[in-house]
């Protein structure tokens, strides 16, 4: 298990309406456990004391045979995503303002997918496969032509500049965000080919066109929380919408008991939720605005760019 | 301060991954000949506690199973989607003729979502015919194939005796790696099944994600997997080889 968070004890800026901060974990799944497999899910939080600006990043590598590195896979995801994030912080001279969310939620895919794959490739020329793992693959031949297919993930990624957010999915899992009066808004629009165990996938060639992605502009009302989890934790919940009433719910225990318990008692979470559920591995992050939770701003709308987004009102969606 | 919070685990309630499993029976007059339609009962009833073992091995899994019957049109027999542990055989009556498309179209019905679960594992289907189609199959099946769910769906054939037209079933599977299964005894036909409901079902058990936009061998399941560990027909041919209806 990972958890971090930071961000959290440091006054706002004085001019800020926004502090940006994140935690998240990640848990093996009982499935995993009986087959000996490690967690092959990854998760990362980055960004700075200012709570300026914040990401998280989630991955599932594939379970499939030929993802013999799926867990490096993953791992080299999330790093890839943060990587970026903090590129796009860092170019903006400590200026929220000058962020430009429609811009970067077109290019930040193009980048995470380039980047991922020169990951992987320097990978593999530090690390060649191996017999064993060649053997494992059940398909050497396929595995040689295709290496990158042995690194197989998903990536789901949000981004928090100030009062904007750029939120990138590529493959399964899912995201919610929550707003200030508990709507919970899906930023990113669905994709029809994500059936039973398949997924699109950065190792595909087509991972830059598979990419989906949004950005959120926060107008007078507040998006608090977003909330990323891999599909181990997803598929657990019996109906439809038990993922966005967890991420409403999560909303609510952050406002009463504060970020700290909810981030103490998250791998727990995780463990029961996929070890009753699908028994694989369950991975969340939480990027929060705590800024947000101090303030009695709840009125007006958030702005949406994609046109099939969709947004519940929060009495429909709690649990 | 801490001492009141309500920590109750988010997202409400929790459960296994439903795996939906389909048996889709022919049951035309011709599965009369040589106690064709009586085998498979039998055969379905044996298979069942093996089936149910693999299912206890994969609790993250639940099994649902739904029969449907085709002759003269098609039918969903039993009290439709039910869990494995609870499932019951249908005994299965013979008669008519074989309209594959009917049941193929019945079954499309029931690969959207809803009725099945977004966050369901690909279903099995499992398709038995002793003879060939004597509707439109083509349509049907082309249809089907459209659907997200058929397409990804592990679809299995078993040919019941000499007659069953292969080239239909190899159709159905639509996977050069994976063959129809050869059933040409009752023996061979409870063997058969009991693979079906085992390996089949173990191998759509488990986490075996692929890409949706790459090769062959990146199949969820691959044919090769499947095809490897398929069980010999054996020397015994009980069913004969008149036309079937």
């Amino acid at each position: 298990m990972t958890a971090r968070r930071f961000g959290l004890t440091t006054s706002p800026p004085p001019d800020d309406a926004h502090r940006w901060a994140a935690f998240g974990a990640s848990v093996r799944g009982a499935a995993h456990v009986r087959e000996d497999l490690p967690n092959q899910d990854a998760e990362a939080c980055r960004g700075d004391d200012s709570g300026r600006w914040a990401a998280v990043a989630v991955a599932d590598g594939h379970g499939h045979s030929l993802a013999v590195r799926a867990d490096r896979g993953a791992a080299l995801a999330v790093d890839v995503a943060l990587a970026a994030a903090q590129s796009c912080w860092d170019v903006l001279g400590g200026r929220p303002d000058r962020f430009v969310a429609a811009t970067v939620s077109q290019q930040l895919p193009d980048v995470m997918a380039d980047n991922w794959m020169a990951s992987v490739e320097h990978d593999l020329r530090e690390r060649p496969f191996s017999r064993a793992e060649l053997e494992r693959s059940g398909n050497a031949e396929a595995l040689t032509a295709q290496p990158e297919a042995a690194y197989g993930t998903t990536l789901l990624v949000a981004l928090a500049v100030g009062g904007s957010i750029v939120a990138c999915q590529v493959g399964d899992g899912d995201l919610v965000a929550v707003t200030a009066d508990g709507g919970v808004v899906r930023p990113l629009p669905p994709d029809n080919r994500l059936v039973g165990t398949k997924t699109t996938s950065l190792a595909s060639r087509t991972a830059h066109a598979d990419f989906r992605s949004s950005h959120l502009e926060v107008g007078h009302e507040r998006i608090e929380v977003i909330v990323l989890a891999t599909d181990g934790y997803v598929n657990s919940f019996s109906a439809e919408d038990g993922f966005a009433a967890a991420g409403r719910d999560l909303w609510k225990l952050i406002r009463q008991v504060g970020p700290s318990q909810v981030e103490g008692a998250l791998a727990n979470w995780l463990e029961t939720t996929s070890s009753d559920g699908t028994g694989d591995d369950a991975t969340l992050a939480i990027l929060f605005d705590e800024a947000g939770f101090a303030s009695d701003n709840r009125a007006a709308a958030v702005t949406m760019t994609v046109s099939d987004a969709t947004v519940s009102d929060g009495e429909e969606a709690g649990s | 301060m801490t001492d009141n919070l309500d920590l109750t685990r988010p997202g409400g309630v929790v459960s296994a991954r439903p795996l939906y499993f389909f048996w889709l029976a022919d049951c035309s007059g011709s599965m009369l000949r040589d106690g064709r339609i009586q085998a498979l009962n039998n055969a379905a009833a044996e298979a069942l506690p093996h089936m149910r073992r693999v299912a206890k091995d994969n609790p993250n899994v639940e099994v649902i199973v739904r029969v449907l019957r085709f002759s003269t049109g098609a039918a969903w027999v039993g009290e439709g989607a039910t869990p494995l542990a609870r499932f019951v055989w249908p005994a299965l009556q013979a008669g008519g003729v074989t309209d594959l498309g009917s049941a193929i179209r019945l079954l499309s019905e029931d690969l959207q979502s809803p009725p099945m679960p977004k966050r369901a594992l690909s279903p099995v289907v499992v398709l038995l015919s002793d003879g060939r189609p004597t509707d439109d199959y083509d349509t049907a099946l082309h249809d089907l194939l459209q659907l997200p769910w058929g397409q990804h769906a592990v679809r299995l054939a078993v040919a019941i005796g000499r007659d069953a037209d292969r080239d239909v079933l190899r159709q159905f599977i639509s996977d050069p790696n994976v063959a129809p299964l050869e059933a040409n005894s009752p023996e061979a036909l409870a063997r058969q099944m009991r693979w079906v409901s085992t390996v089949a079902l173990d191998a759509a058990s488990s986490p075996r994600v692929g890409m949706v936009t790459e090769s062959e061998h990146v199949r969820s399941i691959p044919g090769r997997m499947l095809s490897e560990s398929y069980p010999s027909d054996g020397p015994e041919i009980w069913f004969d080889d008149e036309p079937a209806t």
